[in-house]
């Protein structure tokens, strides 16, 4: 738990909004366009936004996935 | 590309290497699928650091991709191959899964109030298991989040063949979940209302987990929240399996509300004690109840409590009266024996229940095998309880005829009533008629399921009775008069303002036609002393009765309004 805890202060120092957007999406369930408007961005920033924040974090929790 | 050389592991500019990381990315997913990985390798004038941190990032996008809703055309395919041991592909969804170390989320099981249940594989040991997340705001205060820990971790010490085993239990980024063993299966309730068990069979499995409950009971845990949802059934063994120990009792009582929708809204299970609000200091009684609510169910199809949708004042009698109509009077194929063990464990009474699970257990097992039973039916009295409890304006009106009749009777027999036979045959017509239109108004009360009408006409009988038989005795000055006050006070019982001001308007009608009448027929008439007090306090006791149940019933419908109105919020 507190390695994510720790990834994601990272991200956030890295990127602010990368962050943001995980945090919204992943943990507050919001969809694309409910972030965008959250964020006050376009749909398609968010869409990039997420699909690397999550891979970026994916990649650093399992350095190998199986 | 000068910067790039100038990137070296000790000076390693953390900002700008993430966005170089992030633009290839994004470079390399616009790409074909089988040459994304190609390309990134080929980038020969970038750090390898950077290239090795982009191919990760690329392995886990193609990992990812299975339920993400943006990666349209090319993740169908990716989905196939990333999911394809697992012999089935995944709908596209926008949901995305939480990353817990250690898990990987495959799929969305299950969706209530409480949180999300999730089947996942765990990496090391590797397993199946099941995931409850709890749901964001599901708690109102980090201690709550605390102790609801605690109590997970006390149901984790069970150890029973029919209980859930939880294996892990763990916050993600603040939000508590519990990792359990997975159980390929449904929930009993879908079970049964798919209709294709039997009721024996069904009753077997309610024995083993009567059994687990006892057991559970024994270390001092209580379930709190047993309902058919909570019981799975194992689709190859058939056997059940309980889950979700103890997990009601920290919630925030209103999450917990809309969740199970409890009292009000959808069917319950909760013990009464528990539904009025005491749901902290539930005991092993309220599990017996539980269990018994299940059997209800297994039995006649449907919970104890059914909704009232948005009728407040039907929910608060409801509430209020909370007995149940015993599975005989719903299903005439249900045995006598399962009818008591029924009732038994779905009495309002903690006290009155079953003391334990297994006792509970046993005698459902005796059900089965035809033994005899250790509950007995319900004795006289709470017969008798249960008969008023259904019909209370009969039996006030019964107790209130049979002592006045009671005491005509002694006071007839010392002589000191006149010997008049006209009043004595008068007495006996009008307590006759007077059971005779209650009984009546009670069964149309009954048939009419409450409706105003037959009160006005109930207690319309009432006075005019009441009057006949003063008119016949001594009229005005009759000792009898109170009798008028005991109607009125009596009318608040109904829970109707408007029928207080009708039945004292008739009431005042009444004695006024009386003081009337003895002014012009007898001698012995009423002075306006007597007669205008008599008449102001027959007003007043009206007014009181009127006010006294303004106030009650404001403050109990505000109660349930606001109760029904902050579960509606919180379920939209």
């Amino acid at each position: 738990m507190v390695i994510v805890d720790d990834l994601l202060e990272r991200l956030a120092e890295l990127n602010p909004r990368h962050a943001r957007v995980f945090e919204l999406r992943c943990f507050g369930g919001l969809d694309v366009s409910e972030t965008a408007s959250v964020l006050e961005v376009s749909v398609a920033t968010i869409k990039n936004d997420w699909r690397f924040a999550r891979a970026w974090l994916a990649s650093q929790l399992n350095p190998e996935p199986k | 590309m000068e910067h790039q050389h100038q990137l070296s592991d000790e000076n390693f500019d953390d900002v700008a290497a993430y966005e170089q990381v992030q633009r290839l990315f994004m470079a390399a997913v616009e790409l074909p699928v089988e040459s994304q990985f190609s390309w990134v390798e080929s980038l020969t004038d970038i750090h390898p650091l950077i290239v090795k941190q982009v191919l990760a990032a690329l392995k886990a996008d193609a990992a990812c991709g299975a339920n993400s809703e943006e990666s349209d055309g090319q993740a169908p395919a990716l989905a196939e191959t990333v999911h394809g041991n697992q012999g089935k592909t995944q709908k596209s969804r926008s949901r995305v899964f939480p990353p817990i170390p250690n898990y990987e989320i495959i799929e969305e099981i299950d969706r209530g109030g409480m949180g999300v249940v999730y089947r996942a594989r765990q990496h090391r040991p590797d397993r199946m298991v099941a995931i409850k997340m709890m749901k964001m705001g599901a708690f109102s205060s980090e201690t709550d989040v605390e102790r609801f820990l605690n109590e997970a971790n006390a149901a984790s010490s069970l150890d029973h063949a029919a209980v859930v085993p939880i294996y892990e239990v763990g916050e993600f980024l603040g939000e508590p979940f519990i990792v359990m063993k997975f159980i390929d299966g449904e929930t009993f309730s879908r079970v049964l209302k798919r209709g294709e068990i039997s009721t024996t069979e069904a009753i077997q499995k309610l024995c083993v987990v009567s059994q687990a409950i006892a057991d559970a009971h024994e270390h001092g845990i209580i379930h709190r929240d047993l309902k058919p949802s909570n019981i799975l059934i194992d689709r190859n063994s058939g056997k059940p399996w309980v889950t979700d120990f103890g997990l009601a009792k920290n919630l925030d009582t209103d999450a917990s509300l809309t969740s199970a929708g409890d009292i009000m809204g959808t069917p319950g299970y909760m013990a009464p004690e528990q539904a009025f609000g005491q749901s902290k200091t539930a005991s092993p009684s309220a599990d017996v109840y539980g269990l018994g609510a299940i059997l209800y169910v297994i039995l006649t199809g449907r919970p104890p409590i059914q909704s009232v949708d948005g009728d407040i004042a039907k929910t608060i009698e409801l509430i209020r009266e909370h007995d149940v109509v015993a599975p005989r009077e719903l299903s005439r194929a249900v045995s006598h024996e399962l009818n008591t063990v029924c009732i038994k464990a779905l009495e309002t009474d903690p006290a009155l229940r079953y003391s334990h699970a297994g006792e509970f257990g046993d005698d459902l097992q005796r059900c089965l095998d035809g033994e005899a039973i250790s509950a007995r039916s319900r004795g006289l009295f709470r017969k008798i309880h249960r008969w008023t409890r259904h019909r209370p304006g009969l039996a006030v009106t019964l107790v209130t005829v049979g002592v006045f009749y009671v005491y005509h009777l002694i006071v007839d027999s010392a002589g000191l009533l006149p010997n008049d036979d006209f009043f004595k045959t008068t007495v006996s017509i009008v307590v006759l008629l007077t059971v005779f239109n209650a009984w009546f108004w009670q069964h149309w009360l009954r048939r009419t399921q409450g409706a105003a009408w037959t009160l006005y006409a109930w207690t319309t009988g009432e006075v005019a009775l009441l009057t006949c038989l003063l008119l016949a005795g001594d009229g005005a000055s009759s000792g009898l008069i109170p009798a008028y006050f005991v109607l009125v006070a009596a009318s608040g019982l109904r829970c109707r303002p408007m029928l207080i001001g009708y039945v004292t308007t008739l009431s005042v009608v009444g004695y006024v036609s009386l003081w009337a009448y003895s002014a012009r027929a007898t001698q012995e008439t009423v002075t306006p002393l007597v007669g205008i007090p008599t008449l102001l306090a027959l007003c007043l006791v009206g007014l009181i009765q009127y006010i006294a149940l303004r106030k009650s019933s404001v403050s109990l419908e505000s109660q349930v309004s606001t109760r029904l109105d902050r579960v509606h919020s919180k379920s939209q």
